[in-house]
C-alpha cells in the first residue's frame, strides 16, 4: 500500500543537525513533523512504543527510519541490527544517514540490511534536497501493509 | 778328450791322451772332422750332428772288433753352448775292457752327471751374466731416478713414492717440510699408518679408482710429526711400466687446512648470517605489523577528527544560511555580509575536511594495481566535466594512442579529474580555452599529458603548487588547492611520478607517469 503522508524517524546524537533535517523537511513540503530521537535507547523505546513513547497519536509508527551512526553508546550499526532481529520491524525502511562515506561503512550497513545509504550534506540547500527526494520515494514506494493496522 | 767345433765336428782342441788314441798327433788331427779318424765315420757324425743340434749330450760304446780281449770304445758327448748358441761337442773317449763294462757304465752315469753339472754351471754363468746385466740397468735407473729426487726436491709440493703395498719409497723435502718426518724416517714406512690418515672415502674406492682411472684427487686429513691434524689435497698417479702393469705410485699434496679452516668459518658466517637473516625478517615483519597498526590508528584518527569537525561546520553553514534566508529579520548590511562570510567560511572549510579526508583515503589505502584501459578512463573523466567544459567554452582534444597501464582505477579517475578540472578553472581571460589530453610510452611507463593554455605558473612554484592547501592566487580562483596534493599522493601509490611545464602566461602542461602494463610480466588477477 501506499503512504500519503510518510513519517519520518530521524536517530542521531546532535541537537543542531536535527534541526537543521526538521527545517529541511519543513522547507521539502512535509506534512508530518520529523519525529527525533537522540540515541539507540530512546529508538527502541519509540519502535516499541512503551514509556513515553506509547502515545501513538504524538509518536506515530514511522514510515521509514534516518539513522546516524557516530552516537555515543550504542551506535547505528547495533541499532539496526536491533531492528533487524525483531519481527516487528524487520521489514522496516531504514535509512543511514551519515556524516562518514567510508567504503567500510557504507558495505556494513547494507551487509546488516539497511535499505540505502545516505551521506549527510554539509549545507542546508543540500539537506533539503535530500528531504525532497526521500518524501517524494516514500509517497510513490509500496509498503507492506502492518499488523498493527495503524499507519501515517 | 777333444773340443769339435760347428757342424762339420772339426776338432779345435785335442789331449795327449786323445791323440795317443787316435794315433795321430795334435798337428795332424787339429783343423779336420773327428769322425775322419774312425771307423764308421757317418754313424759318428751322426751322432754328434745329434748332440750339437739337441744341446743333449749322449754316450754311446763301441766294440772295437779286431783286438782280444774285447775293447770298449765309450764315446760321451756334450754340447757346448755359448749364449744359447750350439758352438760344438766335446768328446771324452774313454777305452776300457768289456769286463769293464759296468765300471764304464758307471762311468758314464758319472759323466753325465757331470755333464749336467757342466749344464748347471753353464746354467749359472748365464745367470750370472744376466744378472749382471740386470744390476747394471737397474745402478743406471737408480742414477736416474736419483736425477729425477734432486728435482722433485727442488719442488715445495710434498710429493711421496710409494709402492704397490703403500711403502714410501720416495720421500722430498717439500714432504719433509710439510709432515715433519725426514726421508730417513719415511722411507719403508705405509704411508697411511705413518701419517694417521682419515679417508674421505672408504680405501678400497680410491684404490679403484686408481686402477681404473690412473689418478685420484681428494681431501685426506693427516696427522703431522709433531701431532697436528692437517687437511690435504692429495693427487695420486699410477705408474706403469711398458707392459702397462703398475709398479709406483706418486702422490703430491698440498696443505689446505687453511682453506679448510676457511671453508668451516664460510659455513659458519653462513649460518649466522641465515639466523640473522631470519632474525630481521621477523623484525620487519614485526615493524610492519605495528606500521599497519599505526596506520589504521592514524587513519581513524584523521577520519573521526575530520568527521567531528564537520558536524558543528553544518550547523554554522544552516543556521547562518537561515537567518541570511529569513525574509523577516531585519539584518544591517555589514550584518548581511558578515553572516555571508561565516556561511562561506563554514562551506569553505567542510570542503577542506572533505579533501583532507580524500587526501588521508588516497595515503592509507591498499592499492592494488590492475590492468587499466587509458582511453576508457579519460572518457570518462571528460563526460564528468561536459559542464565545465561547457561553461568556459572550452576546446577539448583528446588523442590517442592510450597503452594500457597498470593502476588503481579509482585513484587514477580521481587524479585526472583534479587535472582537468584545474585545466578548466585556471584559465586566460579573453583566451579561449584549449585542453588536450595525450598519452606516449616512454620504456616501460605511460605518461599521459594534461595541457592547457591557461594562465601558467611561475617557475619559483612549480614545486610548491603539490603540497596540500597551497593557492597560489587566493582570491581569484576557488578550491581549497588541496587537488594536486591528491594528484602526486595519488600518482606515487601507484609507482608513479608527476611533474608539470609550464610558462607564466601562457598555459601549462602536467604530466604523470604510471607503469605500463606488461602482459608477459603481469599475470592478470
Amino acid at each position: 500500500m501506499r503512504i500519503e503522508d510518510p513519517i519520518v524517524l530521524l536517530v542521531d546524537d546532535s541537537e543542531n543537525d536535527a534541526l537543521l533535517v526538521r527545517i529541511a523537511f519543513e522547507r521539502a513540503g512535509s506534512v508530518t513533523p520529523l519525529q527525533v530521537v537522540h540515541d539507540g535507547e530512546s529508538a527502541i523505546a519509540y519502535l516499541q512504543g512503551e514509556g513515553e513513547f506509547a502515545d501513538r497519536i504524538r509518536f506515530p509508527r514511522p514510515t521509514a527510519v534516518l539513522l546516524d551512526l557516530n552516537m555515543p553508546r550504542q551506535n547505528g550499526f547495533q541499532l539496526l541490527e536491533w531492528i533487524r532481529h525483531q519481527p516487528a520491524h524487520q521489514r522496516l525502511c531504514v535509512y543511514i544517514f551519515s556524516a562518514s562515506n567510508r567504503t567500510e561503512d557504507i558495505q556494513r550497513a547494507y551487509d546488516l540490511g539497511a535499505n540505502s545509504f545516505l551521506v549527510k550534506p554539509g549545507t542546508l540547500d543540500g539537506l533539503t534536497f535530500a528531504a525532497q527526494g526521500l518524501l517524494t520515494w516514500l509517497k510513490l514506494a509500496q509498503f507492506p501493509a502492518s499488523d498493527e493496522g495503524d499507519s501515517g | 778328450m777333444a773340443l769339435v767345433a760347428g757342424p762339420g765336428s772339426i776338432v779345435c782342441q785335442i789331449n795327449a791322451a786323445c791323440c795317443d788314441l787316435l794315433d795321430g798327433t795334435a798337428v795332424e788331427l787339429m783343423g779336420r772332422p773327428f769322425c775322419s779318424f774312425l771307423a764308421e765315420p757317418d754313424r759318428w757324425q751322426e751322432g754328434l750332428d745329434r748332440v750339437f743340434h739337441t744341446a743333449k749330450p749322449e754316450s754311446q760304446t763301441v766294440e772295437q772288433p779286431f783286438e782280444r780281449p774285447a775293447v770298449l770304445w765309450t764315446f760321451t758327448m756334450w754340447p757346448v753352448v755359448v749364449q744359447d748358441q750350439p758352438v760344438g761337442v766335446m768328446i771324452q773317449v774313454s777305452v776300457s775292457t768289456k769286463h769293464q763294462k759296468q765300471t764304464v757304465a758307471m762311468n758314464e752315469a758319472l759323466v753325465i752327471g757331470s755333464m749336467h753339472q757342466h749344464e748347471l754351471t753353464e746354467a749359472s754363468q748365464k745367470l750370472n751374466a744376466q744378472l749382471r746385466e740386470e744390476i747394471a740397468e737397474r745402478i743406471t735407473m737408480q742414477r736416474a731416478l736419483a736425477e729425477k729426487a734432486r728435482l722433485l726436491d727442488l719442488s715445495n709440493d710434498a710429493i711421496a713414492v710409494l709402492d704397490l703395498e703403500r711403502r714410501i719409497r720416495y720421500w722430498n723435502r717439500g714432504a719433509e717440510a710439510l709432515y715433519g718426518w725426514t726421508r730417513e724416517e719415511a722411507v719403508g714406512k705405509i704411508s697411511h699408518l705413518l701419517l694417521h690418515t682419515e679417508f674421505s672415502e672408504p680405501f678400497e674406492k680410491i684404490s679403484e679408482a686408481l686402477e681404473r682411472n690412473n689418478h685420484w684427487t681428494g681431501e685426506l686429513s693427516h696427522v703431522t710429526r709433531d701431532g697436528r691434524r692437517i687437511s690435504v689435497l692429495v693427487r695420486k698417479v699410477v705408474d706403469r711400466d711398458d707392459q702397462g702393469k703398475a709398479v709406483a705410485i706418486l702422490e703430491s699434496m698440498t696443505d689446505i687446512t687453511e682453506r679448510a679452516k676457511a671453508d668451516e668459518a664460510l659455513r659458519e658466517a653462513r649460518t649466522r648470517l641465515a639466523d640473522r637473516a631470519g632474525e630481521l625478517e621477523e623484525l620487519v615483519a614485526e615493524r610492519t605489523a605495528e606500521l599497519t597498526a599505526t596506520n589504521q590508528q592514524l587513519e581513524a584518527f584523521v577520519y573521526s577528527m575530520a568527521h567531528d569537525l564537520r558536524a558543528p561546520l553544518r550547523s554554522m553553514q544552516g543556521f547562518s544560511a537561515l537567518v541570511l534566508g529569513d525574509s523577516d529579520s531585519v539584518l544591517s548590511a555589514p550584518s548581511r555580509d558578515f553572516l555571508q562570510r561565516i556561511d562561506q567560511s563554514a562551506q569553505f572549510m567542510d570542503a577542506m575536511l572533505s579533501d583532507l579526508l580524500a587526501f588521508s583515503r588516497i595515503s592509507q589505502q591498499q592499492v592494488e594495481l590492475k590492468r587499466v584501459n587509458l582511453e576508457a578512463v579519460t572518457g570518462s573523466v571528460l563526460a564528468r566535466v561536459q559542464k565545465e567544459i561547457q561553461d568556459v567554452n572550452a576546446c577539448v582534444e583528446c588523442s590517442g594512442p592510450w597503452p594500457d597501464v597498470l593502476a588503481h582505477e579509482g585513484t587514477l579517475i580521481q587524479i585526472l579529474l583534479n587535472l582537468t578540472g584545474n585545466a578548466l578553472k585556471f584559465v586566460r581571460p579573453g583566451v579561449l580555452p584549449n585542453l588536450r589530453l595525450r598519452a606516449e610510452e616512454r620504456s616501460g611507463v605511460v605518461r599521459v599529458w594534461v595541457e592547457d593554455n591557461g594562465v601558467g605558473i611561475a617557475p619559483d612554484y612549480l614545486e610548491q603548487i603539490f603540497r596540500l592547501f597551497i593557492r597560489l592566487d587566493r582570491g581569484k580562483y576557488p578550491g581549497t588547492g588541496a587537488g594536486l596534493a591528491i594528484v602526486r599522493k595519488g600518482v606515487e601509490r601507484m609507482g608513479g611520478r608527476v611533474g608539470v611545464e609550464s610558462t607564466l602566461g601562457h598555459g601549462s602542461r602536467f604530466w604523470i607517469e604510471l607503469l605500463k602494463y606488461d602482459p608477459a610480466t603481469f599475470a592478470p588477477q
